[in-house]
C-alpha cells in the first residue's frame, strides 16, 4: 500500500486526526470545568434534575468518544508509518501551497473586513474587500476587478442599507454613506 | 385539512409570494448547478433579507431555493461530471455518458422530468402524512418529545456519513453549545464566563452562517485554483414525451418511494436515497439490462433525480410535525422559524397551521416553477456554469457577514460565525458530518427541557421514559440503533484488521523472491 506524503512537509492524516481528537477532549473537559462553579449537585434529586446534569452528561459522553478517537488516531499514525510513501508531484505541491495561501489570506482579509466594518462603514470597506479577494483569486485584469467591486458593492449597499434599512455606517470616518444617502435623496430615491 | 390547504394556496398565491417563490426556485437551480454551493448555503446567504420579511414570504423564498437546488445539481453532473450537490453525484453515472454521446439536452430533459415527478409524489406524501402525524404528535407528553428528540439525534449520528464516533461527537458538541447561556428552568448561567453577551446563548444564526457559509467558502477555495471545463456549451433542453416517461414509470416511482422514506429520516437526506434507488432500479431492470446502467440509460437519470426531489416532501414531515429536521436545509428553516417567533415541534400544527399549510402549498408551487424555469431558461444556467468561483466567493462572504451581523445588529455574531466557520471547515475535513453539530444545537434545549419537565411531573421517576408503549418503542429504537452502530464499528474494524493481516502475509511471502 502507498500513501502520498514523503518529504512534502505535509501533516499526515493520522496526526490531523490526533490534533482533532485532543481538541475535542479539551473541549469536553472544559465542559466539566466551566459549567458554573457556584452550583448545585449533578445527579437528579427528588423531583427531577439540576441545571448541571445535562451538560455533565454531554461532557462525559464526549470525553469517552474523544478518548476512543485519540486511540484510533494513534493506531492510524502507527499504520501510516508502515506504508510506503510516494512523493507528491511538484505541480501538486505548488497547487497545494497556492490553495493554502489563498485560504489563509481569505481568512486574514475577512478578519480585517469585519474589524473595519463599523470603523469606516460598509460603503468604504466592501469594495476594497471585494477587490482584494478578486486579486487574490486572480479573477481577471485589475480594471475589471475594480469595476465589479464598485458596482457590486454599490448594489449590495442599496439592498442592505436602502431596502433592508440596516445600519452599516462607519462610526470613526465614513464620508461615503452620507454622500450616497444625499445623492439618492436628490434623485428622488 | 383540505380547508387549511386551500387557505395555504390562497396565501401563497399573492403576487409577491409567487414572485418570491419564483426567484427562490431560479436561485436554487443556479446555486445547485454550481459545484461547491449548496441549498443550506444559499438560504444562509439570504438570511439578512429574510429577517426583514414576514414569516410566509421568508419561507417562500427558502422553499424555492430548497426545491430548485435539487434539480440544479444534475446540470453540472451531466455537463461537467462534477455534481453540483452531493445528491446529484449518482446522476452523473448515466447522465454524463449520455452527454458524451451528444444527447446532453435529452439527459437534462430526463433529469427535469424525473425531478418534477419525484417532487410531485413527495408533495402528495407530505400532504397525506403531515396532518395525520401531527394529530398523533399533539397528544405527546414531555417524555415522548424528549425521546423523539433523542431518537432523532441518534438517527442523525447513525446514518450520517463517517464513523459512529464522529457522528455522536458532532451531536454532543452541538448539545454542549446549546447549553451556553441562562438555563430556562433555574435561571442559572452556564458557560457564560461572566460575559453578559453570552447570557442569551451562542447566537444560533451565527452558528448556521459559520457552518454553512464561511466553512464552505474556506473549504471550496480550491475551486478558484482548479478550473472546470464544460462538455458542451450549446445545450437545448429536449424533454421526453409523456409516453416515454410512463413506459419507464418504475424508475421514477421507485426513486420517489426511496426519496420520501429516506428523506423523512433525519440526517440521511438525498445523498443516500439517490444511490439506494439507483441500485434497486438497476437490479430489478430487465429492459434495459442491469449491465447497461452506467452507459447512459434514461432510467439511470430518472431514478436518482426523482428520489432527490421526493426527499423535499419527506424531509418536511418530521420538520413540521416533530420539529426534527431531515437535512441541513430543513435545519436552517427550523432555526429561521425560531427567529420569526414560531415554536417548531409538535405544537406548530396546532398553534400556526397557516404556516404548515403555506409551506406545503409553497412546495408544490416551487416544484411547478422548477419545471417551467428549467424548460424555458436552461441556457442561462449553463452560461453561469462557465463562470468562475472567484467572482462568487467574495460576494458570498459579504452576504454571510451581513447575515450574521443583522441577526443582532452587532459584530459579535460575525466573530462567532467566523469561529464556527473555521471549526466547521476543520471538522468537515476530518470526516465529521457538521450537520450533526447544528441538529444537536437545535434539539438540545427541546430535549433538556422535556426530560427535566417529564422527571419533575413524575416525581423523579426515570421509568416514566418507558411508561407507555410508544415510549418503549422509541427507547428500543434508540438502544437498537446504538447497538447496530457499535456492532458495525467493531465489524468494520475486524474486517480492516483481516485485510491488513492478509496484505502483510502476502508481502511477507513475496518479499524473499523479489
Amino acid at each position: 500500500m502507498e500513501a502520498q506524503g514523503g518529504r512534502s512537509g505535509q501533516i499526515s492524516e493520522g496526526w490531523k486526526d490526533l490534533v482533532t481528537a485532543v481538541g475535542l477532549l479539551v473541549f469536553a473537559l472544559a465542559g466539566f470545568l466551566y459549567i458554573n462553579p457556584n452550583g448545585s449537585g449533578v445527579w437528579p434529586g427528588p423531583g427531577g434534575m439540576t441545571w448541571r446534569t445535562m451538560p455533565f452528561i454531554y461532557s462525559s459522553l464526549l470525553s469517552v468518544l474523544s478518548i476512543i478517537y485519540v486511540v484510533q488516531s494513534i493506531l492510524k499514525i502507527r499504520a501510516e508509518r508502515k506504508l510506503t510513501r510516494t512523493p507528491v508531484p511538484p505541480e501538486q505541491q505548488a497547487e497545494n501551497r497556492l490553495i493554502l495561501f489563498r485560504r489563509v489570506a481569505t481568512f486574514a482579509f475577512l478578519m480585517a473586513y469585519v474589524s473595519l466594518l463599523r470603523v469606516f462603514g460598509f460603503a468604504i470597506v466592501t469594495p476594497i474587500f471585494l477587490f482584494a479577494l478578486f486579486r487574490l483569486y486572480a479573477r481577471g485584469d485589475w480594471k475589471g476587478d475594480a469595476v465589479i467591486s464598485l458596482v457590486g458593492a454599490f448594489a449590495l449597499w442599496l439592498l442592505f442599507v436602502r431596502i433592508l434599512h440596516l445600519n452599516l455606517k462607519g462610526y470613526t470616518w465614513d464620508p461615503v454613506t452620507p454622500f450616497l444617502l444625499d445623492a439618492l435623496s436628490m434623485v428622488g430615491l | 385539512m383540505l380547508e387549511g390547504l386551500i387557505q395555504g394556496f390562497v396565501e401563497m398565491s399573492s403576487l409577491s409570494n409567487l414572485a418570491l417563490l419564483f426567484v427562490g426556485t431560479a436561485l436554487g437551480i443556479l446555486v445547485g448547478a454550481l459545484p461547491g454551493l449548496s441549498s443550506p448555503m444559499a438560504i444562509i446567504v439570504l438570511l439578512p433579507i429574510t429577517f426583514a420579511m414576514e414569516t410566509l414570504p421568508a419561507f417562500a423564498i427558502m422553499i424555492g431555493i430548497y426545491v430548485g437546488t435539487k434539480l440544479g445539481g444534475s446540470f453540472s453532473a451531466i455537463l461537467l461530471r462534477t455534481p453540483g450537490t452531493p445528491a446529484s453525484a449518482c446522476t452523473a453515472v448515466d447522465g454524463y455518458p449520455m452527454a458524451l454521446r451528444g444527447e446532453a439536452g435529452l439527459a437534462l430533459g430526463y433529469a427535469t422530468m424525473g425531478s418534477t415527478a419525484g417532487g410531485l409524489l413527495g408533495w402528495v406524501a407530505a400532504v397525506t402524512a403531515i396532518p395525520f402525524i401531527a394529530t398523533i404528535a399533539l397528544d405527546s407528553a414531555p417524555p415522548d418529545i424528549a425521546l423523539i428528540g433523542i431518537a432523532g439525534l441518534v438517527m442523525v449520528s447513525a446514518f450520517a456519513r463517517g464513523s459512529m464516533v464522529k457522528g455522536f461527537a458532532g451531536v454532543l458538541v452541538g448539545l454542549l453549545i446549546s447549553s451556553v447561556g441562562m438555563d430556562g428552568q433555574d435561571a442559572v448561567m452556564r458557560y457564560t464566563f461572566s460575559l453578559p453577551i453570552l447570557e442569551s446563548g451562542v447566537p444560533f444564526a451565527a452558528v448556521l452562517v459559520g457552518v454553512f457559509g464561511f466553512a464552505v467558502v474556506f473549504s471550496d477555495i480550491a475551486m478558484t485554483v482548479k478550473g472546470t471545463e464544460l462538455l458542451t456549451r450549446d445545450v437545448k433542453l429536449n424533454l421526453p414525451g409523456l409516453g416515454d416517461l410512463l413506459r419507464r414509470w418504475k424508475a421514477w416511482v421507485i426513486g420517489a418511494a426511496y426519496g420520501i422514506g429516506i428523506g423523512a429520516i433525519p440526517g440521511v437526506g438525498a445523498d443516500g436515497s439517490t444511490w439506494l434507488s439507483y441500485a434497486t432500479v438497476k437490479n430489478q431492470s430487465k429492459n434495459p439490462p442491469p449491465e447497461a446502467f452506467g452507459t447512459g440509460v434514461p432510467e439511470g437519470i430518472l431514478a436518482p433525480e426523482s428520489s432527490n426531489n421526493a426527499t423535499t416532501g419527506g424531509a418536511l414531515v418530521p420538520m413540521l410535525t416533530l420539529g426534527i429536521p431531515g437535512d441541513g436545509s430543513t435545519a436552517i428553516m427550523l432555526g429561521a422559524m425560531v427567529m420569526h417567533g414560531l415554536t417548531p415541534g409538535v405544537s406548530l400544527m396546532r398553534d400556526d397551521p397557516h404556516i404548515v399549510y403555506g409551506l406545503l402549498a409553497a412546495l408544490l408551487i416551487a416544484t411547478v416553477f422548477m419545471f417551467i424555469i428549467a424548460w424555458t431558461a436552461i441556457g442561462s444556467f449553463v452560461f453561469v456554469l462557465q463562470r468562475e468561483r472567484s467572482v462568487l466567493f467574495p460576494f458570498i462572504l459579504v452576504f454571510a457577514t451581513i447575515g450574521a451581523f443583522s441577526s443582532a445588529n452587532m459584530l459579535f455574531p460575525v466573530y462567532v460565525a467566523i469561529i464556527f466557520g473555521l471549526l466547521g471547515f476543520w471538522l468537515e475535513g476530518r470526516g465529521f458530518p457538521v450537520v450533526t453539530i447544528v441538529l444537536g444545537a437545535i434539539l438540545g434545549p427541546i430535549i433538556e427541557y422535556n426530560i427535566r419537565l417529564g422527571l419533575a411531573l413524575s416525581g423523579g421517576e426515570w421509568t416514566t421514559f418507558v411508561g407507555t408503549w410508544p415510549r418503549m418503542v422509541l427507547a428500543s429504537v434508540i438502544v437498537i440503533l446504538i447497538g447496530i452502530e457499535i456492532r458495525s464499528a467493531f465489524k468494520a474494524r475486524s474486517a480492516a484488521n483481516r485485510l491488513k493481516d492478509q496484505s502483510e502475509e502476502r508481502t511477507g511471502r513475496l518479499a524473499p523472491g523479489d
